[in-house]
């Protein structure tokens, strides 16, 4: 069955992670290994960009799952947008100046966003489909919210809330890293733990009930889980397109879709990918920096496609 | 064959959709060892009651009950591993294959017994299936995974919701002589519905015809497939009835317009 396709995947993946976590180290534009470099600047970004990438490919899939529908993810349900609102808010309100204040109204921004999409959903059972409409029309929202905070903001909060639109890990530091690093992992764990409730969604609203899953309660905590996990990436991060759509459904192409081994192995190709884009974004215009979020859009779309024909073939 | 007892009991149901009435005071009840059809016009809310009374859908007016509780004071585990409701069929959005999707029916309590996975795939016809990707199956072939689902999440009441239309005739004679053994020899209670009478005859023990959301008619198939009382189903149709040759089971036969 998919049980040798999940181990290829995943032995794959983890050398992937590994070598690019050990370039990351290695690699940079001052071209040397400088320990304290290398403990100060390049590990708090590698781990920074492997926490954001696993927790954003899980979020997705989770996401997916949660409205049965392949299209979400925390961009297209406006979470994200939320987040980066709430981020640019902070900023702008001067509650945000360092690390810790950002992540809160990061996380609140995710939180009210993911609480207005579950109240719709309540009043009078709004379906799936709508919801993702909803959702659409909450990112545009959010989105539009930081256009108008950039048109009327000095040069200073341009660049300032460029940063949470494009998606970028310059700023990394150690201690932030590895919070962030802790709270995804526990936040991915909480969703694994889901993973049978999960399986379930996957066949939409009415089979899940069939089944025996209380629907409106799954919904709930799987809503409440992913946008701690976004409000947490999107804080240290931006807003990071591509890993939460395309991780998850390429680990679907060969592993299959059911969570306990998807979950595991979405986490574990979103952190290799984020970090090998990182390490991309880093070098590949030097000395300039690129934000990682425009190579993850520049590479995720053709490998989207690439995917999905490949898929088309085989069935 | 039965003694007495009731599975599952609905009395006194009506629902409504905003303005619309999908059901007025409907009562049904499901004995063990009994097939009873379903037999309605579209629209008629042969659906509704069967998510009503597998509890998919919340009841707004009415009784339902499985023993001595009330449905809705289940929990949902609880009520799934006793009453099976069984849609069109499964979804193939997602990458998952044919095993994996019938195992699915045990997700309520976990992960799924791979013998009792490959038991109801066996018994359903569609062990050979069982390594197909969802996305690459027929319809037909989809509801034959749906049904050894069904089985694995192991209801004593099984409700079919034009759960065995999309197969073909091998198929559909398989899947219900299986439903026949399931009532016979083990005690299921089983309501199936189905637009193909003939085929319905030929399982079913009893009938319940609906039409606009009310009972019509219900009991033995003499009493109820007549051409008068499926005149008040199906208005535009001419249809006269006559027992099989082979089986006396009633056969409608479409005689023109009217």
């Amino acid at each position: 069955m998919n049980a040798r396709a999940a181990w290829r995947l995943a032995i794959v993946g983890a050398s992937l992670g590994l070598l690019a976590f050990l370039l990351s180290l290695k690699l940079g534009a001052a071209g040397n290994s400088d320990p304290l470099l290398v403990v100060q600047v390049r590990l708090p970004r590698v781990l920074l960009a492997a926490a954001v990438g696993a927790g954003l490919a899980v979020a997705g899939a989770a996401l997916q799952a949660l409205f049965a529908n392949p299209l979400c993810e925390p961009y297209t349900l406006g979470i994200s947008s939320g987040s980066a609102l709430g981020a640019v808010l902070g900023g702008s309100l001067g509650i945000a100046a360092d690390y810790g204040g950002v992540g809160l109204t990061a996380f609140a921004g995710a939180l009210v966003f993911a609480a207005v999409l579950y109240l719709l959903s309540r009043r009078g059972g709004l379906p799936t489909a709508s919801l993702l409409l909803a959702g659409v029309m909450l990112g545009f929202l959010g989105s539009s919210l930081v256009a108008l905070y950039m048109a009327l903001a000095d040069s200073a909060g341009v660049q300032g809330a460029l940063f949470w639109l494009l998606g970028d890990l310059s700023r990394a530091r150690l201690r932030g890293a590895v919070l962030t690093l802790g709270a995804v992992a526990v936040l991915i764990n909480s969703l694994w733990a889901r993973s049978r409730q999960l399986d379930a969604l996957l066949l939409g609203e009415e089979d899940a009930q069939a089944l025996g899953v209380d629907v409106p309660r799954a919904r709930r905590s799987v809503l409440v889980y992913t946008s701690l996990l976004v409000g947490f990436c999107v804080a240290a991060g931006g807003m990071i397109g591509f890993v939460g759509l395309v991780v998850p459904h390429f680990v679907r192409k060969f592993a299959g879709s059911l969570h306990r081994g998807l979950l595991p192995l979405a986490a574990l190709w979103g952190a290799a990918v984020l970090m090998a884009a990182d390490l991309g974004a880093r070098l590949v215009a030097n000395p300039y920096e690129l934000p990682v979020g425009v190579v993850t859009a520049l590479f995720g779309a053709p490998l989207f496609l690439w995917v999905l024909a490949r898929g088309g073939q085989r069935s | 064959m039965t003694d007495g007892k009731v599975l599952l009991g609905v009395y006194g149901l009506s629902h409504r959709f905003g303005s619309h009435t999908a059901l007025s005071e409907v009562s049904l009840e499901v004995q063990p060892g009994k097939v009873v059809a379903l037999i309605g016009a579209n629209g008629c809310g042969k659906s509704t009651l069967l998510k009503l009374a597998s509890g998919v859908i919340r009841r707004q007016e009415g009784v339902i009950k499985m023993g001595a509780s009330e449905i809705h004071d289940l929990k949902p585990a609880e009520r799934a591993a006793r009453v099976t409701y069984v849609g069109a069929g499964v979804r193939p959005e997602f990458p998952l294959t044919a095993a994996q999707a019938a195992g699915l029916g045990a997700v309520a309590r976990g992960l799924a017994d791979p013998a009792r996975v490959q038991s109801a795939m066996e018994a359903c016809g569609c062990w050979g299936l069982r390594d197909r990707q969802l996305s690459s199956l027929s319809g037909g072939e989809r509801q034959l995974v749906t049904l050894a689902r069904a089985l694995v999440q192991g209801g004593r009441v099984l409700l079919l919701d034009e759960s065995l239309s999309g197969m073909d005739l091998h198929h559909q004679a398989r899947a219900g002589a299986l439903i026949r053994r399931l009532a016979r020899e083990e005690g299921y209670g089983v309501v199936l519905v189905a637009h193909d009478l003939n085929l319905a005859s030929e399982w079913a023990d009893e009938a319940i015809l609906l039409a606009a959301g009310k009972v019509v008619a219900s009991g033995p198939l003499a009493q109820t497939l007549t051409a008068e009382k499926l005149a008040q189903l199906y208005p535009g149709a001419a249809l006269t009835v006559s027992a099989s040759p082979s089986s006396g089971a009633p056969k409608v036969f479409f005689a023109g317009l009217r």
